[in-house]
């Protein structure tokens, strides 16, 4: 009996949920992380940046099956460089914060790249109250600290059409004011927690 | 039509620059108080005040190249009927058109970059910016480039009321000899 119960403990811990459970849990460090992005408006480009973001990511590079990250963007985080820009962009024409206080990132898998240390992010981005597939390729560095944890640094690049997502409505889609891809800028540094149960 | 400024009266190039300058320079009044006034919707109020940045740079433009043109011509003399008051008043406030031509679309500029906008020319290309963002110094050139504007108003008013009084009272060829084909009497040289 003894047996029986040792190798069905022995399953137990070779299966793949529990393999995915020890999938290591990043958590971001808001000093050192930054989402910008870069729009063109009458001919000008302008950067702005989306502050105060939160994430729960779980990666390990020999687990990419069992690696997500879900990232929370409050809209009313967003700093536009411009006061008049930074009133419009909070209002119902644009992100409607009001209705729509946060945009969402969720992973739906993680591939590796073409290089070594880079990987390609598939995903749903949700804007407003539209969600689109959005594949974010980024390249990572994990490195060791000095107290014994791990630093991942992350950088990745996409553009999106902010039509698609409803950003810029009635006389704001005229794309002449304000032209249609905006270029999404990731750059996150997060620590390793812990082997998460 | 000659080309050139005579004696006695103004050559086809003087008299281009100053009535599309004069046309423009109106258009451009007309829409500032238009775009000072008016409660616009954010989209139309950028086109508008695109299309008033095109045409002050337009005018910034073509008043460079006259002040040019004007520097290598000869000025027609004053007149017989131009009494001596007159003569300095005209040259006070042809001085002041003059620096009102270059002071508007520079402050326009000016305020536009401190402000962190574009000065994006008839949808065809961007001028850089010609201050960084700054908001006292948007409120500064905003104030100079209104006040300017009121100067402005009130000195085309002289001009245009100077010139009606020398070709209605006084019966001369001063406004004669700034219209284009205008027939001056006195004899050319």
């Amino acid at each position: 009996m003894k047996r029986v119960f040792a190798l069905l403990f022995l399953c137990f811990l070779s299966s793949p949920a529990l393999a995915a459970k020890v999938v290591p849990v990043w958590t971001i460090v808001p000093e050192e992380s930054h989402l910008t992005f870069e729009a063109v408006q009458m001919g000008a480009p302008f950067e702005g940046e989306f502050k105060n973001f939160t994430g729960l990511i779980r990666f390990s590079s020999t687990n990419l099956p069992g690696s997500s990250a879900e990232i929370t963007i409050p809209i009313d985080g967003v700093e536009a460089n411009n006061p008049d820009r930074n009133k419009y962009i909070r209002m119902k024409d644009w992100f409607d914060a009001a209705s729509f206080p946060n945009a969402k990132f969720v992973t739906t898998s993680i591939e590796p790249g073409l290089e070594s240390g880079a990987y390609v992010a598939k995903g749903n981005l949700t804007i407003r109250d539209v969600t689109l597939p959005v594949t974010l390729p980024f390249t990572l560095a994990i490195t060791s600290t000095d107290s014994g944890g791990s630093v991942a640094k992350m950088e990745g690049e996409t553009t999106i059409n902010r039509l698609d997502f409803g950003v810029g409505q009635g006389d704001w889609k005229d794309t002449k004011t304000v032209e249609n891809p905006v270029k999404v800028r990731v750059s996150l540094t997060a620590r390793e927690v812990a082997a998460a149960p | 039509m000659f080309w050139c400024n005579t004696v006695s009266r103004f050559g086809a190039v003087h008299k281009f620059f100053h009535w599309v300058i004069a046309v423009l320079v109106i258009v451009l009044l007309c829409v500032g108080i238009y775009m000072a006034e008016a409660e616009l919707a954010v989209p139309q109020r950028i086109q508008i005040f695109s299309l008033h940045k095109s045409l002050g740079i337009t005018v910034l433009a073509l008043a460079v190249l006259r002040i040019l043109w004007r520097m290598a011509n000869i000025r027609p003399a004053h007149m017989a009927t131009h009494a001596a008051w007159e003569r300095m008043l005209a040259t006070c406030i042809h001085f002041l058109l003059y620096a009102a031509l270059l002071m508007m679309p520079l402050t326009g500029w000016i305020m536009s970059s401190a402000k962190g906008y574009p000065v994006r020319v008839f949808d065809l290309f961007n001028l850089p910016n010609i201050v960084g963002q700054s908001e006292s110094i948007a409120k500064l050139a905003n104030t100079m480039h209104e006040y300017a504007a009121y100067t402005l108003i009130v000195m085309i008013g002289l001009h245009v009321a100077g010139a009606l009084k020398h070709h209605i009272i006084d019966r001369d060829d001063t406004l004669r000899r700034m219209i284009p084909f205008g027939r001056v009497r006195d004899s050319e040289v």
